[in-house]
């Protein structure tokens, strides 16, 4: 199988499989304008991911190569994140600060799967909890008045069974 | 407090012994230590010793590596010395547990019990700290060379809280820190980071487990990411997306950055759209947007979440009561915009104001009893057992045309674009033009009366007393398809260009594919005449005379719920509406239900008439997102023939609207 190189923003550099790269749309998009496709021993340089983020992200790429490709169109679809695998859900319990660098590193090389999957895992972190286990799940400082907290209130107040 | 203190003080005497610092009396000991000054500091109350007590060697408890440090661990270790000594067994070590179990406050103090658990690991190091403990002369580093330490230096007592009058070993502070650690720091910077990392290893393995959670505290918050406020934009707004309405809302409440996002309009809108929400209602939402800010799009979310709370829940407000048609049975009813149509066996169709209840136009010129319509905008379509349909114009109460042709009772119509299907005892329907009047088609075939008809534009299907469902062209009025299955007669049919689903007295429901005339599948579990029906994303929901209603799955044939339960209607189901939340259906048992379509659940009576069981029937209703019409009466005079209108909006005067 066909290898390329990536190298990473701290200067590591990644053999991997080109079809394992290329579930990168930026990478794919790359190789394929560059036309690198057969040239040997290129570099491909990604200025915007470190070294540890990248192996994270290859690991990601490398289970889910045979994944089928991401629907066009799934902007209609109802928002679930009830559907992570259990292999996802291992693999994202990282730390904030590594899972908000997968979102950047998704995000930059085009990764619509560890995308959404990093994405909803967030939200996930969300879901349920009032506004103080918010702020406090994320290190937020409350930065409303005692006046704007109130009215925040009530304009956001949700009016359930009873 | 203070009697807590006592039954270790012992162990201070033995530090103040071995330190030779005799003007550290027992009583000392009783005051606050400095290690509840440290644990104290934490959360900012900080009683304490002085630090200005030069007297004392800075250093006798804090040496130069563990910088917070606890008074347990020393006097711990001096305990253990002098148990060690009389006896030579370690304490059983469960640390972790005994650890993690304790809560914050009571780490202060520990019994001797807990104590015991902290000393097996440490107890070679702590002795050589104390050991190493030197009164040091160095004077104070400057205090930028603090700034490379992590910020557990502000977990140390400020100066100025500190009494002077209080004779206690000085603790260290960021003005005063222990003498050695700016060297230490220097060294630490020096290295390579592996080295570091082996330092700081080796360090942690040095920590007893409150230290050991003081750096897990430092360090926690710092792997902490406030995604929202920091992600660009669209990433931020992406995760919020995946978040459910009630979630924003809480969101929206954790600070400004959050709000800013989770108010987003688009992100509302987009929530609106997988609601069906579709446009923002002008008038209502403008009163709320001006009235606090929000966004249109969140406002149209709220209102419609308002809205469907007052359908669920709220106390049902007194309805509207349309008294007309006498004594006679109001057979069909059309409700459109803020209009209302009431065809009547009385000869007539009235039309009435959704908003103030009153009559508006009687549409007269039948000479027989109205037993169908259908209604577009202002045009109302109407067929009698006098043999015609009459095209009216609800506005000026007009009757435009009349079309003849039928040799008997118009029974059913469909009505698409400006043409009308209609379906007749005389087994034929017929296409006409309601601009022009003009008769179009006749559609011949069935044996017996028409008494369902569907039309898409393109496709006629009718349903008939000859058993048989049939797919017209009515261009070429030709037959495409004989739809054969049903063993008795057909009573409703609906048609989304695809499926053709009709219901029978057979008690089946059959699903048909429009284009082959082959069926697919055949809905079994009524026990009666399916009367009505309504087809929509391929789910179907039937009413029966059996008094049940199913929902069903007509891709799979599954029926996926069956809307009965101790709450169930008394008698047969005379009419049906659904949405994608709610199925409200009415009965001959005098009430209107709701029901919640994803669950099957019964959820409360909408109507309940009085002369329910005695007589009062409810023969049709009709709702759209906010009202509720319904046509009752009965056929023995318990119950007047009338229109009961219920609205659900939400209340637009009150302050509850706006400010919730």
């Amino acid at each position: 199988m066909p290898k390329i190189k990536l190298q990473s923003s701290d200067g590591e550099t990644f053999d991997v499989d080109v079809e394992i790269a290329k579930c990168s749309v930026t990478i794919k998009t790359m190789l394929e304008d560059l036309g690198m496709d057969d040239e040997e021993e290129e570099v491909v340089p990604l200025p915007n991911v470190n070294s540890a983020i990248l192996r994270k992200v290859l690991q990601w790429a490398t289970f889910h190569k045979d994944d089928p490709p991401p629907p066009e169109d799934d902007e209609n679809k109802e928002k679930r994140t009830d559907d992570i695998s259990s292999w996802d859900a291992d693999f994202l319990k990282v730390d904030q600060g590594t899972l908000f660098e997968l979102i950047l590193a998704a995000n930059y090389l085009d990764i619509k799967g560890l995308l959404d999957v990093t994405c909803k895992t967030v939200a996930n972190m969300i879901k349920g909890k009032a506004p103080e286990e918010i702020r406090k799940t994320f290190n937020i400082k409350n930065d409303f008045t005692a006046s704007e907290e109130d009215q925040v209130r009530k304009e956001n107040e949700w009016c359930e069974e009873k | 407090m203070a009697e807590a203190w006592q039954p270790t003080d012992h162990s201070f005497d033995i530090i103040c012994r071995s330190k030779d610092h005799p003007d550290i009396s027992k009583q000392d000991c009783a005051s606050p230590s400095p290690t509840e000054c440290i644990i104290d500091s934490c959360s900012e109350i900080i009683p304490g010793p002085s630090n200005q007590d030069a007297a004392v060697p800075k250093d006798l408890l804090v040496n130069g590596i563990i910088v917070l440090t606890d008074e347990n661990s020393v006097s711990d270790t001096i305990d253990q010395e002098a148990s060690i000594e009389e006896n030579d067994v370690p304490q059983p070590v469960n640390i972790c547990a005994s650890f993690c179990s304790t809560p914050k406050s009571s780490l202060v103090r520990r019994s001797p019990a807990e104590k015991s658990d902290y000393i097996e690991c440490d107890l070679k190091k702590r002795k050589l700290d104390v050991n190493d403990a030197r009164p040091n002369k160095r004077p104070l580093v400057p205090e930028e060379e603090h700034n490379c330490l992590s910020p557990n230096t502000q977990m140390i007592p400020r100066a100025s809280t500190l009494t002077p009058s209080n004779r206690w070993p000085v603790i260290p502070t960021k003005d005063n820190p222990p003498t050695e650690m700016p060297n230490w720091l220097g060294q630490f910077t020096r290295w390579s980071n592996a080295e570091r990392i082996m330092a700081l290893t080796e360090l942690i393995d040095r920590c007893v487990p409150t230290q050991v959670r003081h750096i897990m505290q430092v360090i926690e918050p710092q792997f902490q990411r406030d995604f929202i406020s920091l992600l660009p934009k669209e990433l931020a707004l992406k995760v919020l997306s995946f978040l459910d309405p009630p979630d924003l809302l809480k969101a929206a409440q954790t600070c400004h950055s959050w709000k800013m996002l989770a108010d987003d309009n688009l992100l509302w809108k987009e929530k609106c759209r997988e609601v069906g929400v579709e446009d923002v209602p002008a008038r209502r939402v403008i009163t709320r947007v001006i009235k606090i800010k929000m966004s249109p799009w969140k406002a149209a979310y709220m209102r419609f979440h308002d809205i469907e709370m007052n359908w669920r829940h709220s106390p049902i407000r007194t309805p509207k009561m349309l008294k007309g048609h006498d004594d006679h049975v109001i057979t069909c009813l059309q409700f459109s915009g803020n209009k209302i149509v009431s065809g009547s066996d009385d000869n007539t169709l009235k039309v009435w104001s959704a908003i103030s209840g009153k009559l508006m136009r009687t549409l007269s010129g039948h000479t027989g009893g109205v037993w169908s319509s259908q209604m577009s905008g202002n045009i109302v379509i109407s067929g009698s057992t006098d043999r015609t349909l009459k095209v009216w114009d609800a506005e000026s109460g007009i009757c435009q045309h009349t079309l003849f042709g039928h040799t008997s009772t118009v029974r059913c119509m469909h009505l698409h674009g400006n043409k009308v299907v209609s379906g007749s005892r005389d087994a034929t329907l017929r296409v006409w033009n309601i601009e022009t009047g003009e008769f179009l088609h006749v559609l011949v075939g069935h044996l017996a009366a028409v008494r369902c008809v569907q039309y898409d534009g393109r496709l006629v299907v009718s349903g008939a007393y000859d058993y048989m469902v049939k797919v017209w062209k009515p261009e070429t009025e030709e037959c495409l398809h004989t739809l054969q299955g049903h063993t008795n007669r057909v009573y409703s049919l609906q048609f989304d260009g695809v499926h053709v689903v009709s219901g029978s007295l057979d008690t089946s429901i059959r699903v048909w594919d429009v284009e082959t005339g082959t069926c697919k599948h055949t809905l079994m579990g009524h026990q009666s005449l399916t009367s009505g029906m309504e087809l929509q994303n391929n789910i179907l929901v039937s009413g029966n005379a059996d008094s049940t209603v199913k929902v069903w799955d007509i891709l799979t044939g599954q029926c996926l719920q069956t809307l009965s339960g101790p709450s169930k209607h008394q008698s047969a189901v005379t009419c049906l509406q659904f949405n994608s939340r709610f199925v409200i259906t009415s009965s001959d048992d005098g009430t209107v239900k709701l029901w919640d379509l994803r669950t099957g659940e019964f959820i409360r009576n909408l109507v309940t008439l009085e002369s329910g069981g005695s007589g009062g029937v409810v023969w049709r209703i009709r709702a759209n997102e906010t009202k509720l019409v319904c046509a009752v009466g009965s056929r023995n005079g318990t119950e007047e023939t009338k229109l009961l209108v219920l609205d659900f909006d939400v209340d637009n005067n009150s302050n509850s609207f706006i400010m919730r």
